[in-house]
């Protein structure tokens, strides 16, 4: 291409870099590219260069060690035609749908004066980012280690990686955003694909749709970061294409990044991720910790605070989401974390403080120690444990079974009444665990309203029960966690199904004994616990 | 010795990359040193390649995660790998913890142990070397 020189042009004095506006292309075509590129310039056979990349179709990308199975809905993406790959860069796996803009910078580690990665070079690289922005009249800024936020709500992504004598270092920019298609792709820590839930996930990113109302023209964007670029880099950006021996390279490497030896090369045995959940209900709010956890490496991978309280500055809960990522799945590291952060006054939610935080993660610690007992963490999730850890009420060997109205069929006589006739019905969840619970040699009994549940943990008490297990719905142990704890008797608590009183608003009613739907216990759950139970305790089974 | 809050033993040689290299009888092994490993941050990730691989002094042969960047390790001499260690598949974090006892990672058999000399040794060498990368990565 040839070169317009505009008269007296003191850029020409400027170190020129090579700008490389790639089209649209699949996930394994633009990871070869990345992989050319990058090895090209790491023997110093091409210029430095700032690359935009877009892809086409739209696809999910790992990080380099990442196991796919961890982190990708592959069955969900298969069937919407969304391009699975992995990344040659480090970080965790994004959703990239063809409104994305990637850019991607080249270089010698000589421009920079490094050769390790820091802190310094992540702000450097991630400022023409951040100018960009201020170009297209929004104020952005740089969020160690390597994000670009928007008052506290992540704009674009970046990782790296390098080869020789050059760094590579992408981001993404989120120009418009399919956040209900990025819940189903990835396997992010959101229970259910619920409308609140979609609500927490757009509260922590943004794009630049939603910042200006409607996503300006691709041109525009562009423009934005090339000037971005040459304006904190100090340098010239001119349009080039491919050189010799990367269009050799890429076409050498494409098929290597189209196989499944590439794309599913990390297997799931230390690259875990599982979720662990809690919510506590506080006087001035309901807080709910999701965990996505990392059990073989000790890791929190990644963490969601959510709620109905209001917390300030707007993002603060962001800030400290972002500190504890990462971080030793420690119970007291993490406990100190979170009490430096409130201690320090970066954060300030009326009526809730540090203690209020701690509950509900100190729950999901409580389910990660669960899975010790070979329990599965998507069922140690539906297991909630008061006055003492899971081990020690097993090992009180609790002797009573406590089972709720609501499971009873809504016509039974003796729906609202404390026993059961264990009739056989079908439809009805409660006789099978009622002869489950008297197998295992347990009081059974069942609970008719809030007051009965107290009337019997007092009684319980007061004739020396040692430990109970029972069976309620989550929001149920939210709400009354702190009651359990009151009547200072241990317990386990296994979740119900999900169409409770709570998810109808009917939650005064059940207080009552008056709600009119049936729930169904977890029987597998059920009997999982109670076996461990046998177990610990061994525990005579009756005849 | 410890310089400006960093550990450099005396007793090793240094790869320019702020990887360590100890002698063992007639085997290398070979970490990151405490420089690296505290402006990397958290690891999160080793790659322990296959044994047996042949390595080339200056060619990259593993790599290693931190905050979403891929570091590469470059070999430090000739030679065959012979061991990495397997720990830090499970528990990365252990060269954060301890880069030069537990969190070591690659023995090596060299092909020429004089190859040695061409890696920073000398204290005051070490001293000079460090300094000026600690000048040059200061944080703002």
């Amino acid at each position: 291409m040839e070169k317009i020189i505009p008269p007296n042009d003191l850029n020409d004095t400027l170190p020129t870099w090579r700008l490389l506006d790639t089209p649209p292309m699949t996930a394994a075509e633009n990871m070869a590219l990345d992989e050319a590129l990058l090895e090209v310039k790491g023997e110093g056979k091409s210029p430095n260069t700032i690359r935009f990349l877009q892809f086409s179709p739209r696809t999910v990308l790992v990080g380099f060690h990442q196991a796919l199975h961890e982190e990708i809905r592959r069955d969900y993406c298969q069937a919407n035609r969304i391009d699975i790959n992995r990344r040659i860069t480090g970080g965790g796996a994004i959703f990239f749908d063809e409104n994305q803009l990637g850019w991607e910078v080249f270089c010698d580690k000589a421009f920079f004066n490094a050769a390790i990665p820091n802190a310094r070079l992540f702000k450097t690289l991630c400022e023409p980012v951040v100018a960009a922005l201020a170009r297209l009249n929004l104020e952005a800024e740089f969020r160690p280690r390597n994000d670009i936020e928007i008052d506290g709500r992540k704009i674009s992504g970046t990782g790296g990686t390098e080869s020789g004598k050059a760094f590579m270092f992408q981001g993404t920019m989120l120009v418009d955003f399919d956040v209900d298609t990025m819940l189903r792709a990835l396997k992010i820590p959101v229970e259910k694909l619920k409308a609140k839930e979609i609500d927490s996930v757009k509260d922590r990113v943004t794009c630049l749709k939603w910042e200006l109302g409607e996503a300006p023209a691709l041109a525009d964007i562009k423009q934005a970061i090339k000037r971005g670029f040459a304006k904190c880099l100090n340098i010239r950006l001119e349009t080039g294409g491919l050189n010799a021996e990367e269009q050799k390279r890429f076409a050498k490497k494409r098929p290597r990044f189209r196989s499944l030896g590439w794309i599913d090369s990390v297997k799931p045995r230390f690259q875990k991720r599982e979720t662990v959940r809690s919510a506590y209900k506080a006087t001035a709010g309901m807080v709910r910790f999701t965990l996505a956890v990392n059990l073989p490496q000790k890791r929190l991978k990644d963490v969601y605070i959510t709620g109905d309280f209001l917390s300030f500055p707007g993002r603060a809960l962001y800030d400290l989401e972002a500190r504890l990522r990462g971080a030793p799945l420690d119970r007291q590291h993490l406990h100190g974390m979170i009490r430096d952060y409130f201690d320090q006054g970066h954060i300030k939610i009326p009526g809730l403080g540090f203690e209020d935080f701690v509950k509900p993660l100190d729950q999901c610690l409580e389910k990660t120690e669960m899975a010790k007992f070979g329990i599965p963490l998507e069922h140690c999730n539906l297991i909630s444990v008061v006055n003492g850890s899971f081990e020690e009420v097993i090992q009180k060997n609790p002797s009573v079974l406590l089972l709720p109205y609501c499971a009873k069929l809504t016509g039974c006589d003796l729906r609202y009444e404390k026993g059961c006739r264990v009739c056989g019905e079908d439809c009805c969840s409660i006789g099978p665990a009622w002869s489950m619970g008297r197998h295992m040699q347990m009081q059974v009994t069942s609970i008719v309203s809030f007051e009965d549940l107290w009337d019997e943990l007092m009684r319980m008490k007061a004739s020396g029960v040692a430990a109970y297990i029972g069976c309620c719905c989550q929001p149920f142990f939210a709400k009354h966690a702190d009651d359990f704890k009151a009547s200072g008797l241990p317990g386990i608590l296994l979740d119900i199904d999900n169409t409770t009183c709570y998810d109808l608003d009917q939650a005064k009613q059940a207080y009552a004994g008056q709600f009119e739907r049936q729930t169904s216990l977890n029987l597998e759950l059920l009997e999982t616990v109670l076996q461990i139970r046998v177990e610990s305790c061994g525990n005579e089974v009756a005849a | 010795m410890e310089i400006q809050g960093y550990n450099l033993p005396e007793d090793l040689y240094y790869e320019k990359n702020h990887y360590w290299v100890k002698v063992e009888g007639d085997i290398l092994v070979m970490g990151m040193d405490d420089f690296a490993q505290q402006l990397a941050g958290d690891i999160v990730f080793v790659q322990i390649p296959f044994a047996g691989k042949k390595l080339k002094v200056g060619k990259k042969f593993a790599q290693v995660e931190s905050g979403k960047w891929l570091g590469k390790v470059y070999a430090p001499v000739n030679g065959e790998l012979i061991e990495g260690n397997e720990a830090l598949e499970a528990e990365p974090s252990l060269i954060n913890q301890d880069c030069y006892g537990q969190g070591w990672m690659f023995k090596i058999k060299p092909a020429d142990t004089d190859e040695l000399n061409n890696l920073i040794h000398a204290p005051a060498d070490i001293e000079k070397w460090v300094l000026e990368d600690i000048e040059k990565y200061k944080q703002d």
